[in-house]
């Protein structure tokens, strides 16, 4: 059994936060409970109370607004966002990222916004949120704020979220016009966190990069936007000796860790195996 | 000292349950302590094995990672629940005439897996199959009579066995 705990029902992202703030440390925030169960099983942490935000109006849904961006409730679950026709089309890039999420069971109940919130390195959506420029609501007790995905990392299993704050929306701008995107992911089995994961988004123009942007999952403790790899691409053609030498830049920013699925210099090994690839899949996309 | 409860009311299995439960309780051990049904099966307890896994609406999910209270008003379907009148289902029989278990332990869970994809896409390839067990993790067999009992089933459930 898990530790004795009271589950409490607020009706608004605003009265989680006012739960949060006055239950504190005692406090967590339950969406889909795809992580946070099995971390109570194991006494990893051990609330007395647990926030459920699953029933607040609003916070499943998946749109897009006016401008063309789509907009992700925090309860919007692994399974609905990879099966929904409109990110399917908009959003390639996220429909194939969340296709390689866990298992169908945990995609069924888990939520794009509490695999954030969880900040583990081994995730598959930030690489490729970071990708796709995202951004995150957070609501407060004092109101709401907007904050770049590219910001909302900090360590390992930390965020930017301070103690009384909710991820309650992520929002995704439309994907610049013919660029073209893929994640790849490196993994022993396919249940398990990506040792390396690489989402890449490249505009191509007479044969050569106009925009690259590359982000990596499980190569450091965060996840991070390669710059230099990117910088390194623009204004080339995509021949072994550009590539090679983004891969090598993406791989020089790591700062891997040794895990049970991989030592940290076969994780630095594979960055660059990784990015090559990625780039590659996103090259051939782009020629369609 | 008498510990908190609270009522819930579900389905499981097609009938309507009200039943007290803890907050702590998941809904592997609403099943299993409380309803008396250990089809779902006790494993890992790390949302990793697949071995509790159960259809709630229509869907796998792994009842350990699930609390009870989150069941709420919804459908719960069970091992239990697949035979009619004694009568094993189409994917339970498969599993039996290919011999597609030794210990047993994974099979209930398996076998819900395979009628969440079958309910969605009732012909699906191999690559789908093995895709839809990535949650269910089997020591004994391997998967390959596992892939054949559910493309059998599959053949004979089309034309609305389900």
């Amino acid at each position: 059994m898990i530790e004795e705990l009271e589950y409490l029902e607020p009706a608004s992202a605003e009265e989680a936060a006012a739960l949060l703030a006055e239950y504190g440390d005692e406090s967590k925030i339950i969406a889909g409970g795809q992580t946070l169960i099995p971390m109570l099983w194991q006494r990893l942490v051990t609330p007395r109370y647990l926030i459920s935000i699953k029933g607040i109006e609003g916070l499943g849904t998946i749109e897009k607004d006016r401008q063309g961006s789509l907009l992700i409730g925090a309860c919007a679950t692994h399974q609905s966002l990879e099966k929904s026709p409109a990110v399917r089309e908009g959003w390639p890039l996220l429909a194939e990222t969340l296709q390689k999420v866990a298992a169908p069971q945990i995609r069924n109940l888990g939520t794009l916004a509490g695999d954030l919130c969880h900040s583990d390195y081994g995730a598959d959506p930030p690489a490729s949120l970071l990708v796709l420029e995202a951004r995150c609501r957070i609501v407060g007790p004092d109101g709401d704020r907007w904050l770049p995905v590219d910001n909302f990392f900090l360590e390992l299993y930390g965020t930017a979220l301070a103690p009384d704050e909710v991820l309650a929306q992520i929002e995704v701008p439309a994907v610049p016009d013919g660029a073209a995107t893929a994640y790849v992911k490196y993994c022993l089995r396919a249940m398990d966190p990506a040792i390396v994961g690489v989402a890449v988004m490249l505009s191509m123009k007479d044969g050569r990069c106009q925009d690259a942007r590359i982000a990596l999952n499980g190569a450091s403790p965060v996840p991070y936007r390669a710059r230099l790899a990117e910088e390194a691409l623009k204004g080339w053609p995509l021949n072994e000796a550009h590539v090679d030498e983004a891969s090598r830049l993406a791989q020089e920013q790591a700062e891997p860790m040794s895990d049970s699925h991989a030592s940290a210099e076969y994780r630095s090994r594979m960055i660059s195996v990784f990015v090559k690839r990625a780039l590659r899949a996103a090259e051939e996309r782009a020629r369609i | 000292m008498r510990r908190k409860r609270v009522p819930i009311s579900l389905v499981v299995n097609g009938e309507e349950v009200f039943v007290d439960i803890e907050p702590r309780q998941t809904l592997l051990e609403l099943l299993r302590d409380e309803l008396d049904l250990t089809g779902a099966r006790r494993g890992c307890e790390e949302n990793f094995c697949g071995a509790c896994t159960v259809m709630l609406d229509g869907v796998a999910v792994h009842s350990c990672s699930v609390l009870a209270l989150q069941a709420q008003g919804r459908k719960v379907t069970t091992i239990e629940g697949l035979a009619t009148n004694g009568q094993l289902h189409p994917l339970q029989e498969a599993f039996v005439e290919h011999g597609a278990l030794q210990c047993g332990y994974c099979s209930p869970g398996i076998i819900l897996s395979a009628l969440a994809l079958l309910s969605e896409e009732p012909r699906p390839t191999e690559e789908k199959i093995r895709d839809s067990l990535v949650g269910n993790t089997c020591r004994c067999t391997g998967y390959v009579k596992i892939v054949q009992a559910i493309q059998s089933a599959a053949v004979k459930m089309e034309g609305g066995a389900l």
